[in-house]
């Protein structure tokens, strides 16, 4: 080969080369390119095989969940049944009032009737837990839990623990109340019938309520309970007591809250009277006073 | 592309004197019917049997006419040369009709590059030129008086400077014998200023490299006639058609490397800021006696003399390579300008049996009167000794520029550069090497005519000397009749011969007539004399490889070159396949887009499914509602359940405790009772009654069983006791149970 061939001929070779090169290179991307828009292509019929899948799990799920509407219906529904987060309070309130009226001794509002909060996280219907505890006697403990019950559904008694008292002749009662409530609820408490437990207390012997001595405590007598009657103003007359504005002549009993007081006799300066197993005197100061 | 190949207006007069060489037929008008007849009767008579004489005269035409390599490298088994199937055509039918010659009578019109041996043998060419007074045929010796006659020259005045009155005469007589011939009709005399027909080859004993018996291309002949034809009434003038081409500067290093017959000769030039040049290196190496003179063994003794010289120089610098004499052959043939049958004629006048190395150039266009012409020179030699040296030199690496011979860079380089261009009148120059004698008719700095002859003497002698003048006298004449008669402006001559031969170069203008100036190589290419002698280059060295050595130094310069390069127009090819292969690559680089067809269907089967996913599109915020919906159904439910679980009623405790109470014995009290709500619904109670039974060892339990039993009687179920330990008259039991639900 000549001098003068080399040049061109070698340019000849470097553009054939740059030319399959190029070809190669081309037909390589072209490859490249198909492969990758047949991956597209396959990733699409994959993705509209989703979609429709999906389409047709919505049509189920929906045939079965219903619409929206008919969830936030079925919703409203049943939050209706629940305590509006507004009331918690005056429903706690009123157990407290029911506790107080059954309370024998020693009841304090704030400290025994209380709630244990709602749940920080808000929820659509969150549960109220409130705990009530009381002293009373078993006649009592039949008022106070036919009272509570009574509020129900909105609330409901979920426990109920009752504790022989050594010192006195009394039940510790704890009561767990439980109330649902909710922003949307709309139940409403209602009052029940108040009814108490009749015969002897199953927490004592008949002996230590004869003796008045608990049988654990030896040589100690049970204090009696204090009744305070409130509204009883004056006795007029030896056969007559005015309590709140009314006239109970003696031998009739009237209501003090939860307790039945019967007159036993009245005196111008004090009345005996008395308030389930126990007899009371209480000192009246004149009337004109 | 060859420049001979530009189109170029054609003189017609010159386009039909020369109609023999492109095949046409002379027109038969013109012809008598008397002249025809001889002529067709005797055709076949031109292709006898060669008698030993005739094969002796032929043989010699090939080897007199330069054609012929030394017999010494001819291959001994004698391939037949090709016949000419037919008559050549340029015969000059006029000539025949005037009677002017012998239709049998044939010469080598063709042959203006011609050399023939000064002894021993009976030129061809003796048939229209006396080269050989003695001895000569008779043939030839009626051919030469009859031509020398028409041209108004007598036999002693054969060698006798033509004046424009002796031109004037030949003109005058021409036209009136060719208006004699055409009569009234208005012709064109150029079919008697044809050459006469070429003698009938003989075959060739051996293979040459060019067989003389083919129609040449032009002839010293038709030179002359044509220069004659266009003479004019003042004389000849020549006149250079074309810008001449500016000298090339040199520019680099430059070196001519002589292989020869014993020795390989280098010299190197180099280039000078102010264009001068300086010989830096001349190295001689002898090569080793060979016993054989194959082209093998020679190429074996080449290579190791070319390795010997590089051990010795080291790199060398690019060269003109000069093959040894005998295996380089030059031609030069003279054609219309508006030729475009160059490669035929050169084919024709090279023809050889065996392959051939040539190359050929455009040496120039002249113009004569309103012809133009232009001479091409040609340089051939056998393929196979050119590839053996063309592979010694690869072998060696050696940076060869061109392989040619001390003649070629002769009539190339030191011809033009010494020729005087400004000038009417032809010149001669001549180049005495130690066996061959090259003379050259130029003008204007373009050569016309190429006479090669061999020499037998060895140089140094008084033979020697003898043979040389005898040769140039014998030229000149040859010249001055080619120059139309005309008187040669001077003689140049380079003497290429060893100091110690002694050459009387003052006797050329003896053997000329003319003015003789002998070529200085120092003067003429520029180089510093103190170089030269400083390296002792001796004076034959300078006068063969300082034009060599010159051309070397140019980059660009164009110059014959018999190693099978590759041709302009295959360069040329090569670059443009290049280039549209290029465009071809950028094209597709740009535009092609393979597999379109598949990634338009694929984008089609995108976009479509790409719209389908587009359209499925809310499934997935449908779906999402659904799943939102179900999980918010779902969470409504549970607190349903749980709203409804809370909600539903439990046995009232109350009555719980109730039953528990009836359940009391004599001497049993309850420690607590514990109610807590129970069950899946919340629809029962779970009971813990701690209860106390009172007495003795035997009635406590006792108690304490009883109760049970009356627990388990009761509406309680799942009642579970558990006796604790008994403190002092106290025998504790839990029961566990529950009180409401399904059991």
């Amino acid at each position: 080969m000549s001098d003068e061939l080399k040049r061109p001929l070698a340019a000849l070779g470097v553009v054939l080369v740059f030319f399959l090169i190029i070809v190669a290179a081309k037909r390589s991307r072209a490859s490249d390119r198909i492969a990758q828009r047949e991956r597209t292509v396959f990733d699409l019929g994959k993705q509209i095989d989703d979609l429709k899948k999906l389409r047709d799990d919505a049509a189920a799920i929906r045939s079965q969940t219903g619409t929206e509407l008919a969830l936030r219906a079925d919703e409203r529904a049943l939050l209706a049944r629940a305590l509006p987060k507004a009331k918690a309070g005056a429903l706690i309130e009123q157990l407290r009032d029911i506790a107080q009226r059954h309370a024998v001794t020693g009841f304090d509002r704030a400290r025994d009737v209380r709630d244990a909060g709602l749940p920080a996280r808000p929820a659509r219907l969150s549960k109220l837990t409130i705990q009530v505890i009381v002293t009373t006697d078993w006649p009592r403990l039949g008022g106070l839990v036919s009272e509570v019950r009574g509020l129900a559904p909105v609330a409901v008694i979920e426990e109920v623990s009752v504790h022989r008292a050594e010192d006195v002749a009394l039940l510790g009662v704890r009561l767990v109340v439980g109330a649902f409530v909710a922003d949307e609820g709309s139940a409403v408490t209602q009052g029940g019938q108040t009814r108490m437990l009749t015969g002897p207390s199953p927490f004592f012997l008949a002996s230590e309520v004869a003796s008045g001595v608990s049988r654990r405590k030896a040589g100690t007598t049970w204090t009696p309970p204090r009744t305070v009657l409130q509204g009883v103003l004056l006795a007029p007359s030896q056969s007559q007591v005015i309590v709140n504005d009314e006239a109970v002549f003696v031998g009739q009993s009237f209501q003090v809250g939860s307790d039945t007081v019967k007159v036993l006799s009245a005196s111008e300066t004090a009345v005996r009277f008395q308030s389930g197993e126990h007899t009371y005197e209480r000192l009246l100061a004149p009337l004109g006073k | 592309m060859h420049p001979e190949e530009d189109p170029d207006e054609v003189d017609q007069s010159y386009r039909d004197a020369f109609s023999g060489l492109f095949g046409e037929e002379p027109e038969e008008s013109l012809e008598p019917e008397e002249a025809k007849a001889p002529k067709a009767s005797k055709a076949p008579e031109r292709r006898p049997d060669p008698s030993p004489e005739e094969l002796d005269e032929n043989a010699m035409t090939g080897e007199l006419a330069g054609l012929l390599p030394p017999a010494s490298i001819l291959p001994p088994a004698p391939l037949e040369a090709p016949a000419p199937e037919k008559e050549p055509e340029f015969a000059s039918s006029v000539q025949e009709a005037l009677g002017e010659k012998k239709p049998e009578e044939r010469f080598d019109a063709g042959e203006e590059t011609r050399s023939w041996v000064s002894s021993g043998h009976k030129s061809p060419s003796g048939s229209w030129l006396d080269l050989q007074p003695e001895g000569e045929d008779e043939t030839a010796t009626v051919q030469r008086k009859e031509e020398h006659d028409d041209l108004g020259h007598g036999g002693e005045e054969q060698t006798r400077a033509m004046s424009a009155d002796d031109v004037d005469d030949v003109l005058r007589d021409m036209e009136r014998r060719v208006r004699e011939l055409h009569g009234e009709a208005g012709h064109d005399t150029v079919v008697d200023l044809q050459a006469p027909p070429t003698p009938a080859p003989a075959p060739e004993p051996a293979s040459v490299p060019a067989d003389p018996g083919q129609p040449p291309a032009s002839t010293a002949a038709m030179l002359e006639t044509w220069i004659r034809k266009n003479v004019t009434t003042t004389g000849v003038h020549f006149e250079h058609v074309g810008a001449p081409e500016a000298p090339l500067p040199s520019t680099r290093r430059g070196a001519a490397l002589e292989i020869g017959d014993t020795h390989i000769r280098y010299l190197e030039l180099e280039p000078r800021p102010s264009g001068d040049l300086v010989a830096t290196r001349y190295e001689q190496v002898a090569l080793a006696e060979s016993s054989g003179t194959s082209v093998e063994e020679r190429a074996a003794r080449i290579t190791a003399g070319l390795a010997a010289l590089q051990q010795r120089t080291g790199k060398l610098a690019p060269c003109t390579v000069h093959f040894e004499q005998g295996a380089v052959f030059t031609r030069l043939l003279t054609l219309p300008a508006g030729t475009r049958r160059v490669d035929l004629a050169v084919n024709e006048a090279i023809a050889s049996s065996e392959p051939l190395a040539a190359d050929k150039r455009v040496a120039g266009v002249v113009r004569v009167g309103a012809a133009t012409a232009k001479s091409v020179l040609t340089s051939y030699g056998r393929q196979s000794e050119i590839s053996r040296l063309e592979e010694a030199l690869r072998a060696t690496s050696t940076p060869a520029l061109r392989v040619t011979s001390a003649q070629v860079s002769f009539l190339e380089i030191v011809v033009p550069a010494a020729a005087r261009r400004d000038e009417d009148a032809a010149e001669a120059f001549v180049l005495v090497e130690r066996r061959q004698l090259t003379v050259a008719l130029a003008a204007r700095g373009v050569l016309l005519l190429v006479l090669v002859i061999h020499l037998e003497q060895e140089p140094g002698t008084q033979d020697y000397v003898d043979e040389v003048l005898a040769q140039l006298k014998k030229a000149s004449e040859e010249l001055e009749r080619a120059c139309g008669g005309g008187e040669l402006a001077r003689v140049r001559h380079l003497i290429a011969l060893p100091s110690e031969a002694g050459f009387p170069s003052k006797e050329v203008v003896v053997a000329f007539g003319r003015p003789a100036e002998m070529i200085d190589p120092e003067l003429l290419f520029r180089i510093e004399l103190e170089s030269v002698q400083k390296l002792a280059v001796p004076t034959d060295a300078m006068s063969l490889l300082a034009p060599a050595a010159h051309w070397a130094t140019q980059r660009g310069a164009v110059g014959l070159d018999l190693v099978r390069r590759t041709s302009r127009r295959t360069v040329v090819g090569a670059w443009a396949a290049a280039a549209a292969v290029l465009v071809a690559a950028l094209g597709t680089a740009i535009s092609w887009e393979p597999r379109a067809d598949e990634r338009r269907q694929l984008d089609e089967t995108i976009a479509g499914r790409l719209e389908q996913v587009h359209a499925l599109e809310p499934a997935k915020n449908e779906n999402a509602d659904a799943v939102r919906i179900r999980d918010a159904r779902r969470a409504l439910e549970d607190d349903r359940k749980a709203l409804d679980a809370f909600e539903a009623s439990a046995p009232d405790p109350e009555v719980v405790l109730s039953n528990l109470a009836a359940l009391k014995l004599d001497d049993v009290f309850y420690e607590a009772v514990h109610l807590v709500r129970d069950g899946a619904r919340r629809e029962r109670w779970q009971v813990d009654l701690d209860a106390v039974a009172v007495g003795d060892k035997e009635k406590g339990p006792a108690l304490g069983s009883d109760l049970v039993a009356r627990a388990k009687a009761s509406p309680l179920t799942e009642v579970a006791p558990r006796p604790e330990t008994p403190k002092g008259d106290e025998y504790p039991i839990t029961i566990s149970a529950r009180a409401g639900g399904t059991p």
